[in-house]
């Protein structure tokens, strides 16, 4: 069983938004089957988290912390995803993982390493379509979480 | 519309940069060679002198993501109201900034550098907006 986050309704306007998403994203992991060392890892998070005042100058950063390690564990373990989770992944990615090489294989083969910088931004669309692909495929599978995390 | 009204310092200082980062990327890309003439000489009598092709190559990839980045993060906030994309664009432009900077100071450009600082107060601020 999940623990639920400790409530809290008078929160600054932007933590407020930061800490009912996390809410909402707790709820979603509630519907789903964990194995129990996940489980033990997530409440001790949570646990943590609710040990925060609402007046703790931390809590905001604190929030955004769990919930990106919560989100990456899930992903990690079980590739449970929210929505659009590898399309941002690989937005970045795709410019590194291939944008780079390919700028350079192309600067190298055409004697002009200006052409570098041409490879991210097409390393850019290839990572959004693989990131689109991959969310489709969780979608399908049944992995996908119904919350698309915002930061 | 909501997000833009509410976020507009943001997707302003967003735009400026933008243009500064793809326009000069972009135009390192076209004129590889006449920039890295130019430079070769710049920094003809500097610590750097040895290695101006891959400092440039670091340069153009830095201001191609930081262009990129920005460009994408204004839309990601106009429509999402999200900021993550946008504030690694800022970071980038900055970290882009203080390279630039630590290039002009090293060829004992002082101008120049006084220059890149014009830059950086505005992407320091946007910084401290998106933290």
């Amino acid at each position: 069983m999940i623990a639920a986050p400790k409530q809290r309704t008078q929160l600054p306007e932007k933590t407020q938004r930061y800490y009912d998403q996390f809410q909402h994203l707790i709820l979603e992991i509630q519907k789903r089957k964990l194995p129990s060392d996940l489980l033990t890892v997530i409440n001790n998070r949570i646990e943590t988290l609710n040990q925060l005042s609402d007046t703790d100058k931390a809590l905001k950063s604190e929030i955004q912390k769990t919930q990106s390690k919560i989100v990456g564990l899930l992903a990690e373990k079980l590739k449970i995803v929210p929505i659009n989770y590898y399309r941002k992944t690989w937005f970045v990615l795709g410019m590194t993982v291939f944008g780079l090489p390919m700028g350079t294989a192309l600067g190298l083969s055409l004697g002009n390493m200006g052409l570098l910088g041409l490879g991210l931004p097409v390393g850019m669309f290839i990572g959004l379509a693989m990131g689109a692909r991959m969310d489709k495929k969780a979608e399908e599978e049944g992995r996908q979480l119904n919350i698309e995390i915002k930061s | 519309m909501n997000h833009i009204v509410s976020n507009i310092t943001e997707i302003l200082l967003l735009i400026f940069l933008t243009i500064v980062f793809l326009q000069s990327g972009i135009d390192k890309l076209l004129h590889w060679k006449g920039n890295l003439s130019w430079l070769t000489g710049h920094f003809s009598k500097s610590l750097f002198k040895g290695s101006v092709p891959l400092l440039l190559a670091i340069i153009l990839v830095m201001e191609m993501l930081s262009g990129i980045l920005c460009g994408v993060g204004i839309f990601q906030f106009a429509i999402d109201g999200e900021s993550a994309i946008g504030f690694y664009g800022a970071v980038s432009s900055a970290v882009t900034l203080l390279m630039l900077l630590l290039g002009q100071r090293v060829a004992t450009d002082y101008e120049g550098a006084k220059t890149i600082v014009v830059y950086l107060i505005p992407t320091v601020f946007l910084v401290y907006l998106m933290q």
